[in-house]
């Protein structure tokens, strides 16, 4: 006796085809019928597809999704630690200012006791001094580094080298952090350092998860890995097997049709399919292929990106560097539309002293302020703008329809409303004044007065500034095209955020200010650049995507 | 948890992707405001955020279907709520079914592993894996669907606890 309320083999499988059309948003509506017919007369179909459902968000979002997931995730756990290290710093500073008052008080009450009475006056003003010199310091707490002292993750990149990413999204420059990461390249190297003293070097193309600090999958691509004492454990898992470190230095390769370990010094254990874990000691290694074949083969010392050749193609890729950013400039020198370029890490073209000028084409630069020259980690020159005054001006700039700015910079942090890249000295009243920044979200913005309007209009990209992209050198470039009516945003050579752009007759780049812009009216916004300083350029022209890409390559940076 | 309260609203990947981000952005707009710090439960109101949110823009983006790929999803997201209590936070174990979910893939013989892996992971569509495999789209269909099921049978036995849908 047939089941009547149970569908057949056929009924299922075509309940099946009929759900993956309609994932595909393909269905037509003879199909949709035949499917909700299906699911009216079999109930249990109606559920399969339910739970097929489930199975396809799943699927896509670990094919893409998690990523845009665990990015967002990471933008709130920094923000919300970095708010709580500001108030933590206010706090203190609160404290520490109340504890010198008491202090200055208590001296100033047994003083006067003294006979010396112009002495105790004298000690007075200058503790009352004091106080007004700390609270100065104070009145408006500096946000500390926190995002770097606060930062999550387990491993930092410390250098690429000639890196193609796969994905634009998924890129890693050196001194990001990396927490639970997937690192995709299509060609190149890179070095990551575990928080325990590990190094993998990554060759492309491959393509390389990090779990945690004692897991990893490999998808694809070669990995040197040098194991610390303090990392023995580490797994990597592969396709094709999983292989575990004892403390040593390996090699692992896997390409699409088998996979290979190489062990140069130690020992590692390998496992296929949860059986058990077998030793593969020094110089010996083993291959396995896609029918789960197993060969035991001699280690390839060559296959090893030991710290002396990665040190020696570090060297090259640099010198290569070099020469690129000679014949840059070189190109950069002869181009007319090329109004301004201030460069912090060339005495030449920089402004270091207090109050000096440098004057190129009747346009004037001063620096207001403390702003001077330091020495980063990499001990290149950058400008800082520590006190709230600290800034650039710049005057005698023409007025232009088109314009290309591009700054090269590293944000410390994102806490403040406006992070201003650059703006024009009196953008709250004058037509045709601008304001570039970041917002605290990390959305890039571009703000401009028109003629007659009280309010400005707003160009905002999506948020594109994230977490890992904070503590290191970022080139952020705006392409205003007359011709073609476009706004574009860039970071590091990619598309941002584009928009159509109603022409104006002109945009005034004849008072321009850089650095922290104090509220100099009731209604007026106080905007901070927070952050390192190194390259400003202003042409007046709108360059193509391509030349914003020779910008944007690692060959034009400092490293 | 987010991702589990989005996709019972909103009946396609992309348009799951659309919420999360925006709630994230209302969710650090409403911090700011509101001044929470990180000791602020932030779970119950993530979850509202998220449901309010989907609902919206699954109303205001249903245009761009098709009318019979809306009423198909209706039906589909009507069963899906139907069985889903939003106040049992313990059900929405997403972490534990998607760690579970990756470890059945990985468990996949290699041929079945990489169907997903270009169709999920590169994007590679139904028809196009079709060609290259000399095969009728609709036997792939048939593929995909049976390894859906494969996977879901997997996961059940990951997760001892697994709540059936």
């Amino acid at each position: 006796m047939i089941d009547q309320s149970f569908p057949n083999e056929q009924e299922i499988a075509r309940s099946g085809e009929l759900t993956q059309l309609f994932f595909e948003r393909s269905v037509t509506s003879e199909e949709k019928d035949e499917l909700l017919d299906l699911w009216s007369r079999y109930p249990v179909l109606k559920t399969n597809s339910i739970e097929e459902y489930e199975i396809e968000q799943d699927l896509h979002f670990l094919g893409n999704g998690s990523r845009s997931l665990l990015r967002y995730h990471t933008e709130a756990e920094h923000y919300f630690s970095s708010q709580v290290a500001e108030r933590e710093a206010t706090r203190q500073a609160k404290q520490h200012e109340n504890g010198l008052k008491k202090n200055v008080a208590a001296k100033t009450s047994a003083k006067k006791n003294k006979k010396s009475l112009p002495f105790g006056l004298l000690v007075s003003v200058i503790g009352i001094l004091f106080i007004i010199g700390i609270y100065s310091e104070f009145r408006q707490p500096r946000p500390k580094e926190t995002i770097r002292e606060t930062s999550k993750g387990f491993a930092s990149v410390r250098s690429t080298i000639d890196v193609q990413w796969n994905d634009d999204a998924s890129i890693f420059k050196p001194n990001s952090r990396l927490d639970k990461d997937r690192l995709v390249l299509k060609s190149g190297v890179v070095e990551i350092e575990l928080d325990n003293g590990s190094r993998l070097v990554l060759e492309g193309p491959a393509d390389f998860q990090l779990d945690d600090i004692q897991k990893a999958f490999c998808h694809q691509g070669r990995i040197s890995a040098t194991i610390t004492p303090e990392g023995s454990g580490f797994v990597v898992d592969t396709p094709f097997f999983s292989v575990r470190d004892i403390g040593t230095e390996f090699v692992l390769d896997v390409s699409e049709d088998k996979a290979e370990v190489h062990v140069i010094s130690g020992q590692v254990e390998t496992n296929r399919l949860a059986s058990d874990w077998i030793p593969l000691p020094q110089d010996r290694g083993l291959s396995f292929d896609r029918m789960g074949e197993s060969q035991k083969i001699v280690a390839d010392r060559r296959l090893f990106m030991s710290s002396k050749v990665l040190a020696d193609k570090t060297k090259v890729h640099q010198e290569r560097q070099r020469e690129f950013k000679n014949e840059f400039e070189r190109k950069l020198t002869g181009d007319n539309s090329l109004q301004l370029w201030i460069d912090f890490s060339d005495e030449e073209r920089s402004i270091f002293s207090n109050r000096a000028t440098a004057a190129k084409n009747n346009v004037s630069v001063r620096s207001f302020g403390t702003a001077s020259p330091i020495d980063s980690n990499t001990g290149t020159k950058a400008i800082e703008f520590r006190r709230t005054s600290d800034r650039i001006e710049i005057n005698g700039l023409e007025k232009c329809r088109s314009m290309t700015l591009i700054v090269r910079a590293k944000l410390k942090h994102l806490q403040h409303a406006s992070n201003v890249l650059l703006a024009s000295r009196d953008y709250e009243e004058t037509s045709g004044g601008f304001l570039w920044q970041i917002d605290r979200f990390g959305r890039m913005q571009f703000h401009v007065r028109r003629p007659g309007d009280q309010s400005a209009d707003t160009f905002d990209s999506p948020p594109c500034i994230l977490g890992k992209d904070l503590n290191t050198w970022t080139v952020f470039a705006l392409v205003l095209d007359f011709e073609s009516e476009t706004l574009i945003h860039y970071i590091d050579g990619r598309v941002a955020a584009s928009f159509p752009f109603d022409a104006m007759d002109e945009l005034h780049l004849d008072r321009l200010l850089l650095g922290n812009l104090p509220a100099m009216r009731k209604n007026d916004t106080a905007r901070f650049f927070p952050g390192l300083y190194d390259k400003l350029l202003i042409f007046s022209r709108a360059l193509s995507e391509t030349e914003i890409t020779e910008f944007s390559d690692d060959r034009a940076g400092k490293r | 948890m987010m991702y589990s309260v989005a996709k019972r609203y909103v009946p396609a990947p992309d348009l799951v992707q659309d919420v999360l981000q925006q709630v994230f952005i209302d969710f650090l707009h409403a911090a700011v405001e509101n001044d929470w710090d990180e000791n602020f439960e932030a779970g119950p109101i993530l979850n509202r955020m998220t449901r309010n949110r989907a609902v919206e823009l699954w109303r205001k983006r249903r245009k761009e279907f098709s009318v019979d790929y809306q009423e198909i999803a209706d039906t589909l997201l009507d069963g899906h709520i139907e069985s889903f209590d939003e106040n049992d936070l313990e059900e929405l174990n997403a972490s534990q079914r998607l760690n579970a979910l990756r470890n059945c893939v990985r468990s996949l013989p290699p041929k079945s592993r990489k169907l997903l892996e270009e169709h999920y992971g590169k994007g590679v569509s139904i028809k196009q894996l079709a060609e290259k495999q000399n095969a009728k789209p609709n036997s792939v269909r048939q593929i995909f669907s049976r390894l859906r099921v494969k996977l879901k049978q997997c996961i059940r036995k990951n997760i001892p606890d697994c709540p059936d849908d």
